[in-house]
């Protein structure tokens, strides 16, 4: 025990190179504590600034560092292999565009929260990359406690305003719970097979009973919350609706993608699916069941909500279960490659469509169907923008979403076909086929009264100034929209970096 | 053949109109006057595609180009034209242009001129695109430009009728993407060997770079003599040796290769169940909503009766056909054999649309729901004619769709003129008309004639050969003259609304101040008419362009039956 403790001490300065992005990112979170202690309400945008600079600086950096060579370097408790690259650069990406927009939006400026808004969404990408990238369980429980607790705070600080407390409040609740079944879960795992990491768990699950079964399934309850899969996603209309859009944006795109990014790290090792006495087909069968719960439930129940908001809430259910589909295909580099398309093209549809409905909550004063009615005469660009991030979202080619779409279904209906996993992969697709016709239908409801519907109200004298620049992220979401639906060959990208 | 991108164009001059629409002025006429240079260029090189079409009478493409995009998934940029897409393409380009002179909306004209554009990048691609990933994409770009042009322009209650519109198509589209997925996966990674009709050597041979027969790119081998230059193969054709004869198809998305596949994917299964009707049911649905086909029809009288004018004649005379063409183009060159297995069926299921459209169209108060109804009447012959698979059977389907196209586009047209004047379109609120508007009255009757199919007509001939067609395949022959009974209905409900609308006396005399026909009216109407009167008098000139086409589909499904059912 001795000596391995010695060894690993050994092992992190010449690793600290692999982990320079993270360390960067946590000073610039430190700094920007001084920085934000030190300014009155007016300099809050210098935060904000300091902020989307600093996540910049540190996207710029992992781009330089790349993915290290050997996982093992860093005392095996974080791996920044191609995955956590992934994750880094998705997550940054995220931070930069949502802390870009934080300056334009009506709902921030000028109040104190600006500054520790932008410090908070900068955790949250510390978090997400910490949790994607952890090979350790304790380690990974530590990245979903810093991902999840800097996401309460960016949900719920708003004390005063009610909705925000009570959208904070579910949040820790359903939280807290997840996490502690979690650890639950983890601690059973150590106590069966005596360690931590997910390697030496893997090998020592061969040996073991399907009893072992129990504390995987908590220990996927923390995934799935996080992932917003039903049934763990109640917490999410109410959280979107009741925090700032930029930030409910954020919420809903970079932890979701460290979630499906752990889970397809510690999946392979955690789920053998020749192991623990099951049929192979049993795992992926239980995957795709719960994918189709999420779908019918996320997409049944959008085409109720009368709130934009709560539309695109249980709309990313709906899209988390497809994800999920996607994992049920046992990770060929194909199915992993769609994976990521299918995230990346979320981030940039989803995003935009909040970082729309933000830019015309301005003119609406809220993201409900009745007040956004009449949108495209106030505000026509923004209004274009939603409609290309929305009917990405939908799957309308040429746009994003219907690429990403179209390979993970396609990786499905092969695993159903070629891999011959039976008739559930393909019982999964239609389900999914179906539930993005539902999922259309409710979309359609925010296209018809921003786009269709006559104004109810006039429009009031908008005397707000954005900051500068602070239009450029819903301009790089929706520009990315319609461009990644013509990258195809990005695909082949992901498929050579991440596959295997 | 394969590097020339004027079939391209076709795609990127729409696309070009709609940006340049966005960008310009909002003023009515900068907006028509874009809207309607581009279709008049479309219509111009449409027309010079048609008239090489009906020259070369043959049934092989006149241009196809190919650029493979991305080797691993197999998708390449794939267009091309035969007489099947020259006539329909012209169809469109006309429609187009009809559209654009007709349209009239007072507010957001940037907005709706680009999304009518942008409309018919969707129409040409889906016409001339020989990949089934960018035949989807086609096929649902359609569907946003549609939507928003009913759900903003349309009429009280447009936004329902839009979205309806909007959800059946894309419940449709899923049935599509399924059914494309699943023949993807089910070629084999090494690809396959498939035995190819001689004819289809002898109509669709290329000869490649060093002198070897190319089928769709794909090199034609005998199997005597494996790797034998084209002069060889050529001598193997002649001397009638026609099983000898195969090509190794790979992985990819290429609609002409996944039609070589024909005698593959009819004894292929997946998970215990045959392939070939499994998709061949998946691509029915798809197109059958499109169509529309009972039972999949619901949409189709509350989006056209909420769309404004011009909208409704698109819908009407574009929209529907591409059902047809799919059905045409994709299901029926694919699985053979399961369409002759369940002609009956389908047989039925245009009988049943030819005569529930007739007695509904029979019932209707309002003038455009009329004309809905007798559209999804007039269709059911597309599909009557299709499920006989007999040449006479398949050319009158696409005849009928062509011939369709002009009809409804015209009725269209003259109840948009009627509730022009009166703001209303209920039959029973006119009559005597012809006193009142005779240019008018004088075009109603004509096109009700085209409608029922009057022979010298185009609907004659069109209805006609479906029949025959239905009537000589033992399958379909019942439903046949079930279907026949919906020519009466036409007559019956298009003749009863003339009879009220026009005749009689003016029942509503502040009708008496309605002027006829603008010269804008009728300068959309006349090459309408002018096509569906020379078309009925001389059918040859179309049937010159579909018959080839047709009949090389006809031979097609009869040799891959014999082949695969000996």
């Amino acid at each position: 025990m001795n000596h391995l403790l010695i060894s690993t001490f050994q092992a992190i300065p010449s690793s600290l190179r692999e982990l320079f992005p993270e360390i960067l990112l946590a000073t610039a979170i430190l700094l920007g504590c001084v920085l934000e202690w030190s300014t009155d309400a007016a300099g809050k945008r210098l935060v904000v600034w300091f902020c989307a600079i600093s996540a910049l600086a540190t996207l710029t950096l992992s781009l330089v560092t790349g993915a290290a060579s050997d996982p093992r370097l860093t005392g095996g408790m974080f791996t920044p292999d191609s995955i956590t690259q992934f994750v880094r650069i998705f997550a940054l990406s995220g931070a930069v565009l949502a802390l870009l927009a934080l300056n334009g939006s009506k709902a921030m400026d000028g109040r104190d929260e600006q500054g520790e808004t932008a410090l908070l969404i900068l955790s949250v990408a510390l978090g997400a990359i910490l949790f994607a990238s952890a090979r350790h369980l304790l380690a990974l429980y530590l990245g979903l406690e810093f991902l999840s607790l800097s996401s309460y705070g960016l949900a719920g600080f708003r004390a005063r305003d009610r909705g925000a407390s009570e959208a904070g409040l579910k949040y820790v609740l359903y939280g807290g719970v997840a996490s502690a079944v979690a650890l639950f879960g983890i601690s059973h795992l150590w106590g069966i097979t005596g360690s931590f990491d997910i390697g030496e768990i893997g090998m020592a699950l061969y040996a073991q009973p399907r009893v072992v079964l129990v504390p995987l399934l908590l220990v996927s309850v923390a995934f799935a919350f996080k992932a917003g899969l039903a049934p763990f996603h109640f917490w999410s209309p109410d959280v979107y609706q009741g925090c700032p859009t930029v930030n409910a944006g954020f919420l809903s795109t970079v932890p979701k993608a460290a979630a499906f990014a752990a889970f397809l790290r510690t999946m392979p090792y955690l789920l053998p699916p020749h192991a623990l006495g099951i049929a192979p087909g049993a795992i992926g069968g239980f995957l795709v069941i719960a994918g189709c719960l999420s779908i019918a439930m996320g997409s049944a129940t959008a085409l109720v909500q009368k709130d934009a908001k709560r539309i695109l809430a249980f709309s990313s259910t709906a899209n988390a279960g497809i994800l999920v589909l996607a994992l049920s295909t046992w990770l060929t580099s194909d199915a992993v490659a769609a994976l990521a398309f299918y995230l990346v093209a979320y981030l940039l549809s989803n995003l935009g469509a909040f970082l729309a409905l933000d830019q015309l909550e301005r003119s609406s004063g809220s993201t409900s169907l009745a007040a956004l009615a009449g949108s495209w005469k106030r505000q026509p660009m923004a209004v274009v923008a939603l409609s290309i991030c929305v009917f990405s979202l939908a799957g309308i080619p040429p746009l994003a979403g219907f690429v990403g779409k179209w390979a993970v279904l396609m990786e499905v209906v092969r695993a159903g076909v070629e891999n011959g996993e039976g008739p559930l992969p393909l019982v999964g697709v239609a389900v999914a086929l179906v539930g993005s016709v539902v999922l259309a239908a409710a979309y359609l409801r925010i296209l018809r009264s921003a786009v269709v519907d006559s104004p109810t109200t006039d429009p009031g004298e908008d005397d707000f100034r954005p900051a500068a620049l602070s239009g450029i992220p819903l301009l790089l979401c929706a520009i990315g929209s319609l461009a990644l639906g013509l990258c195809w060959p990005l695909l082949s990208v992901f498929r050579s970096r991440l596959g295997g | 053949m394969t590097d020339d991108a004027i079939l391209s164009f076709f795609i990127f001059i729409p696309l070009a109109g709609a940006l340049l629409s966005w960008v310009a002025p909002d003023r009515a006429r900068i907006q028509k006057a874009i809207s309607t240079s581009s279709a008049t260029l479309l219509l111009v090189a449409a027309t010079v595609f048609l008239a090489w079409a009906i020259s070369a009478h043959r049934a092989g493409f006149l241009l196809r180009e190919r650029i493979p995009l991305d080797s691993e998934w197999g998708i390449s940029w794939h267009l091309g034209i035969d007489g099947l897409s020259a006539a329909l393409i012209f169809l469109s380009a006309l429609v187009q242009w009809v559209a654009s002179v007709a349209s009239a909306p007072q507010t957001r004209m940037r907005a709706y001129h680009s999304l009518l554009q942008l409309l018919f990048v969707g129409v040409y691609g889906s016409f001339l695109v020989l990949d089934m990933v960018f035949f989807y994409v086609f096929w649902e770009i359609m569907l946003v430009p549609m939507f928003l042009l009913i759900a903003i322009w349309g009429g009280d209650d447009r936004k329902r009728a839009a979205a309806k519109f909007f959800l059946y198509t894309m419940g449709g589209s899923m049935a599509l993407l399924f059914a494309i997925f699943l023949l993807r996966v089910e070629i084999p990674e090494r690809g396959v060997i498939v035995p190819v009709r001689t004819a289809e050597v002898v109509e669709q041979m290329e000869i490649g770079p060093r002198g070897e027969a190319l089928l769709y790119d794909l090199p034609v081998l005998s199997i005597d003599s494996l790797g034998r230059p084209a002069p060889a193969v050529a001598a193997e054709v002649d001397a009638g040796r026609s099983n000898h004869l195969v090509v190794p198809v790979m992985r990819s998305f290429d609609l002409l290769q996944w039609k070589l596949l024909a005698p593959f994917w009819a004894r292929q299964s997946v998970l215990g169940m045959a392939l070939a009707p499994l998709c061949l049911g998946l691509f029915f649905v798809a197109f059958a909503v499109k169509i529309p086909s009972f039972p999949f029809h619901a949409w189709l009288p509350h989006a056209h009766v909420q769309a404004p004018t011009a909208i409704s004649v698109v819908l009407a005379g574009i929209l529907l056909k591409l059902g047809v063409y799919g059905l045409l183009r994709v299901a029926w060159p694919l699985f053979p054999t399961a369409v002759l297995a369940n002609a009956g069926f389908f047989a039925w299921i245009g009988a049943i649309s030819i005569v529930w459209g007739g007695f509904a169209a029979l019932g209707q108060k309002d003038l455009k729901r009329m004309v809905a109804y007798s559209s999804i009447s007039h269709m059911g012959f597309c599909v009557l004619g299709l499920a006989s698979a007999t040449v006479m059977g398949i050319s009158g389907a696409a005849f009928q769709s062509v011939s369709h196209g002009l009809s409804a586009s015209l009725l269209f047209l003259l109840v948009g003129v009627l509730y022009d004047r009166a703001h209303h379109r209920r039959v029973d609120g006119f009559g005597g008309l012809v006193q009142i508007m005779p240019r008018f009255a004088a075009f109603f009757l004509f096109s009700a004639m085209v409608g029922v199919g009057l022979p010298g007509l185009s609907g004659f001939v069109g209805e006609l050969s479906s029949l025959l067609g239905a009537w000589a395949n033992a399958a379909s022959r019942v439903a046949g003259w079930v279907s026949a009974t919906g020519v009466i209905l036409s007559a019956a409900y298009l003749l009863w609304a003339v009879q009220r609308i026009l005749y009689g006396p003016v029942r509503h005399p502040e009708q008496r101040i309605f002027p006829d026909l603008t010269w804008t009216e009728t300068m959309t109407l006349a090459p309408l008419a002018g096509l569906s009167l020379l078309l009925g008098v001389w059918p040859g000139l179309l049937q010159a362009a579909l018959g080839p086409v047709s009949a090389s589909l006809a031979s097609h499904i009869a040799w891959a039956q014999g082949l695969v059912r000996p």
